[in-house]
């Protein structure tokens, strides 16, 4: 799970690693408010979970007060990839000398973690050349990569040890509190005022939670997704048409795709686990029909193996009679009882298929019209 | 080689049929559940364990206290792991200590640096781990080791390793419309950080006789298969290869289903995949029922 920028940095704060002093609001007056006690000039950041904020205009820089209303209107309540701005954060603007660039992550394919650091911060790591990257272990990394990494910075030879500590005070935060990355984009540094986090980006390990209840007050409220969790599913909302939902997450997934192909888009990915029951199934259709009042129609693929197609097929039987399924839906039960499953949708006047590409098929022919 | 139980089975060097078993956390209901329908297949289940609950029997298994104590009684050399995530780190711990050399683990949603320390236990003792979150490992017509369904599974040469547990399933059975068998299908985990790579995989059944062809199924996130693509490259793996990726259509920085499945800026995407495995000369079916064709078709 990724952090808002201010739980980041609040969670950075509580690790001793600088951040500015800043303000979270949610409505102009507040924001005014804000100014006047930071003091002009300030900078208003949309508190979104994206990367890319100041190029799709979610940060602004503002002189003066009166400049603040217009400023705060063109960032609050705008929508971008599907989220709302309903939060921004006001923070005093730092003058500095040089921008960089500390993180460290989990590094999947060596199974370590690595820190990578750059003197040329406030862009997109990945477009730089120049950078400094080490692997280390479950013990942390070494005094002798911290000081490498430090050196690798190229400050001047009095901000070495502060540097130094600041990235251990980082590392302190990553593996507190379990985190699959810390970033700081930019880091930046003055002779005058030290070191400053300008930017936090965390994105935390969702299964380590559990041993952190500190954590807790940052996790976002998603109804739907929670509820979603107490069944075991495995709920994504996305901004298409038809609900695909299917048992394991790489069959849902790929069932996406055959979407896709078919000129259609997604309005959700929903993986039912294991034990498609009557039980889960209606569940998982109360869930999408009060999450995705705009879907249009559904697509179900169940490859039968442990749970039998017939119970699948049960299941649908059961949330028809009660008259959840009030949309289109496209049926394809595959695997163990297949046939049996067709014929006793089939005796109930529901059509159903075995092979993908026939549900696809019906799907796509829909859509056309 | 070192030789480890998996690396003795997947050489093809010795059969599994006759492995000892064990199942840890086999008084759940899940665990009891698949220790059932593993023994069903012909696995060797010799024991169980569930603290607290020795003297117990499950479906014939009798149920120990701990790993140390089954051992000592039966003598397992494998154990297939049933336990909740927070106790995953501890249960397997207890079997490598308890001498079992090779660990299944099931279990999903452990935390990152548990599998991380897990896999420097079993690099400490010499063993594997598969997982976690996997269906586990299956050698047609020899032995069962985790909770995928039997049906898609015919005995044969080729090996189908995955990231996901029904595309797994769902392939398989595909290969087998097509007339084509399995020598061994393991799921390497859905987490961004499996215990047994695919590369690992690899190696080990590179010279082994009897397989014939390599089924990967991958899925956005990572750069498993990228590496697979360096490593058949590299080593001019002797063996056709070749790949279904899922995830083509799928949102970036979400992640889908799987802790592994999420595109980090430009990181993990299909097409970046793609573009490698085709330059190591591994085809990329579109769609996963175009898989068999791509291995039938000669190298």
């Amino acid at each position: 799970m990724r952090l808002l920028e201010y739980q980041a940095k609040s969670l950075f704060k509580s690790y001793s690693v600088p951040v500015p002093e800043g303000v979270v609001v949610d409505s102009l007056q507040a924001a005014v408010e804000a100014g006047r006690s930071l003091g002009y000039p300030v900078v208003l950041k949309a508190q979104l979970p994206l990367g890319g904020r100041g190029k799709a205009g979610l940060i602004k820089s503002v002189r003066e007060e009166s400049e603040m209303g217009s400023a705060f209107s063109s960032i609050f309540g705008r929508t971008v990839q599907g989220l709302s701005v309903d939060k921004i954060l006001v923070e005093p603007f730092f003058n500095h000398e040089s921008e960089m660039y500390v993180s460290y992550t989990e590094n999947r394919s060596e199974r370590c973690f690595s820190i990578v650091v750059s003197p040329a911060g406030g862009i997109d790591v990945e477009q730089v050349k120049e950078k400094f990257m080490a692997n280390f272990g479950l013990d942390g990394p070494t005094d002798e990569i911290i000081s490498q990494a430090t050196k690798y910075l190229g400050l001047p030879s009095s901000a070495l040890s502060k540097c130094s500590s600041l990235l251990k005070a980082l590392y302190s935060a990553f593996n507190g509190s379990e985190a699959e990355l810390v970033e700081i984009n930019p880091l930046v540094y003055s002779s005058k005022n030290g070191f400053m986090a300008l930017d936090a980006k965390v994105i935390l390990d969702d299964n380590a939670l559990f041993r952190h209840p500190e954590l807790k007050p940052y996790l976002p409220h998603d109804i739907s997704v929670e509820e979603a969790e107490k069944f075991g599913f495995n709920f994504v909302p996305l901004d298409g048409e038809v609900a695909v939902v299917g048992n394991g997450a790489g069959l849902v997934l790929s069932t996406l795709d055959m979407v896709a192909s078919r000129g259609l888009s997604a309005a959700c990915f929903l993986d039912l686990g294991g034990g498609a029951s009557p039980d889960r199934v209606r569940a998982a259709l109360q869930l999408l029909s009060s999450a995705l009042p705009n879907m249009k129609a559904l697509f179900v693929n169940v490859f039968g193996g442990i749970t039998n197609s017939v119970s699948v097929a049960e299941g649908f039987l059961d949330v028809k009679r009660s008259g959840y399924l009030t949309k289109p839906f496209f049926l394809r039960l595959s695997g163990a009882g297949e046939l049996e499953a067709r014929d006793l949708l089939k005796k109930n006047g529901i059509n159903s298929f075995i092979e993908i590409e026939h549900a696809l098929d019906a799907l796509e022919e829909w859509g056309r019209k | 080689m070192k030789s480890s139980i998996l690396s003795d089975w997947l050489t093809g060097r010795v059969e599994p049929r006759n492995a000892k078993v064990l199942v840890q956390g086999i008084t759940g209901r899940y665990g009891r559940l698949h220790a059932e329908m593993m023994k069903a297949y012909g696995t060797n289940i010799v024991a169980g364990t569930s603290p607290g609950k020795a003297g117990e029997f499950v479906a014939g298994i009798p149920v120990f206290n701990d790993c140390r104590a089954a051992v000592k009684a039966w003598g397992a050399e494998v154990s297939v792991v049933f336990v909740p995530a927070p106790h995953y780190l501890e249960a397997v711990t207890e079997a490598f200590e308890a001498g079992v050399n090779l660990v299944v683990g099931i279990t999903e949603r452990v935390p990152v640096r548990d599998t991380l320390r897990s896999i420097d236990l079993a690099k400490k003792y010499g063993g594997h781990i598969i997982g976690p979150n996997t269906p586990g490992i299956i050698l047609p017509g020899q032995i069962k080791l985790g909770i995928m369904p039997v049906q898609p599974f015919l005995p044969g040469g080729a090996v189908v390793l995955s990231r996901s547990g029904t595309l797994t399933y769902e392939i398989s059975n595909y290969l087998k419309k097509e007339g084509l068998g399995i020598f061994v299908a393991l799921g390497v985990g859905g987490d961004p950080v499996n215990s047994t790579n695919f590369i690992e995989c690899l190696d080990m059944v590179r010279e082994n006789p009897h397989v014939d062809s390599i089924a990967l199924i991958g899925e956005i996130g990572g750069d498993a298969e990228e590496r697979v693509a360096d490593f058949v490259l590299e080593t001019k793996f002797p063996k056709r290869v070749a790949a279904y990726i899922a995830g083509r259509s799928a949102p970036r920085e979400k992640k889908m289903g799987h802790a592994g499945a999420i595109i980090m800026g430009e990181a993990g995407t299909v097409e970046s995949k793609e573009k490698a495995l085709n330059r190591a000369g591994i085809p990329v079916a579109r769609m996963p029922w175009e898989l068999p064709a791509l291995l039938k078709s000669k190298k």
